[in-house]
């Protein structure tokens, strides 16, 4: 028996799809498929980490990929997702997360931990940000200060946004993400949303604004053009983008976040994640 | 090769296993009892009896006896 643990190559997307499929939940039927087909990196290094027992798949850990500026700087990021391993296979899982850390340079995230994946991430040089998510009705905001607000639907080619907006704007305008110009005053903040949830209830979930500061104060105006876009009433925002003083009524949803990386984490955002494939692919 | 007493015994703890059967090729596919979250135990237990700090990079690879001591001995222990 040879058991190796090895980068998964782009050509194995089929077998990796169908073995999540049997063994993990998704939103949707294709997720998986969807998930690995993640379109902003037209030559993806890998598709993450298989365990290979010979030929058969024993695990897998998917790697998202993407180039995003922190600081000024162009930094290569990595976004672990769907991560699943037989149970006889276990004792190889922190060699599969080894081969996505050990470039140092690389920033590695996981926005969406679960309980028996958070004590490796705290292990293992990971940051956690306590990420709590408000789920805001249409009559939050308003008195807060958000009057002088004005948010609009825009393209990602808007003459407002910045060259590397616009990148970011066009690579997840292919999925089905509402894009928003909220302005306030003489600032201005992109706002990339995008539609989550399970019926009943959805909501349209930020998962990125260039300057949080403007989100924080004029949310309320972002309301009726997410309902237009996304036709739900729900605005969810990360927690940490108030401050303390500004925080809204109600309760935030836990959601932790683990960053690992020379950045500061919560400068990291829900871009590129795994939840734009999942979620808002048409 | 000699196996150290003292990590042969952390091991043993961790994994439940008599110290008697740690040798110096035991590896994770020797031990039913190996996991991620024990290998991580494994760690802060080494930490713990040596008095090391080990390198997170460092704690996901050490899944044999041999690891274990070749960092142990590489960081000063």
């Amino acid at each position: 028996m040879t058991v190796e643990v090895r980068l998964a190559r782009t050509d194995e997307q089929s077998r990796v799809a169908s073995f999540l499929t049997s063994r993990m939940a998704a939103p949707r039927a294709r997720s998986f498929d969807t998930l690995l087909s993640y379109s902003w990196l037209t030559e993806k290094p890998n598709l993450g980490v298989v365990v290979d027992d010979d030929g058969r798949l024993g695990g897998f850990l998917g790697a998202l990929y993407s180039k995003q500026i922190f600081e000024g700087r162009e930094r290569d990021v990595v976004n672990l997702s769907s991560w699943f391993v037989d149970p006889a296979y276990r004792k190889r899982s922190l060699r599969m997360l080894g081969l996505l850390t050990a470039d140092k340079q690389r920033i590695v995230t996981n926005f969406s931990p679960n309980v028996s994946v958070v004590p490796i991430m705290e292990a293992s040089g990971f940051r956690r940000i306590d990420d709590g998510l408000y789920l805001l009705p249409p009559v939050s905001g308003w008195t807060r200060g958000a009057f002088g607000a004005h948010a609009r639907a825009i393209t990602p080619d808007d003459a407002a946004l910045t060259p590397y907006q616009q990148r970011i704007a066009a690579d997840h305008a292919r999925y089905d993400c509402g894009l928003f110009l909220l302005e306030l005053g003489s600032r201005a903040s992109l706002v990339i949303t995008i539609r989550r949830g399970r019926t009943p209830v959805y909501f349209a979930d930020v998962i990125y604004a260039s300057d949080p500061s403007v989100l924080a104060l004029g949310y309320a105006a972002l309301h009726r053009p997410t309902f237009l876009r996304h036709r739900t009433l729900l605005l969810g925002i990360a927690q940490r983008h108030f401050q303390r003083a500004r925080r809204p009524a109600g309760h935030a949803f836990p959601r932790p976040t683990y960053v690992r990386g020379d950045i500061e984490p919560t400068t990291m955002q829900r871009l590129y994640s795994e939840l734009v494939p999942l979620y808002a692919a048409r | 090769m000699s196996v150290d007493p003292r990590i042969a015994k952390l091991m043993s703890d961790v994994f439940g296993v008599p110290a008697g059967s740690i040798h110096a090729r035991t590896g994770a596919d020797d031990i039913e009892s190996w996991d991620s979250v024990k290998q991580l135990e494994l760690v802060v237990a080494l930490e713990g009896a040596f008095g090391v700090s080990i390198d997170p990079d460092d704690a996901l690879t050490l899944d044999s006896y041999e690891a274990i001591a070749a960092l142990l001995s590489r960081i000063g222990s």
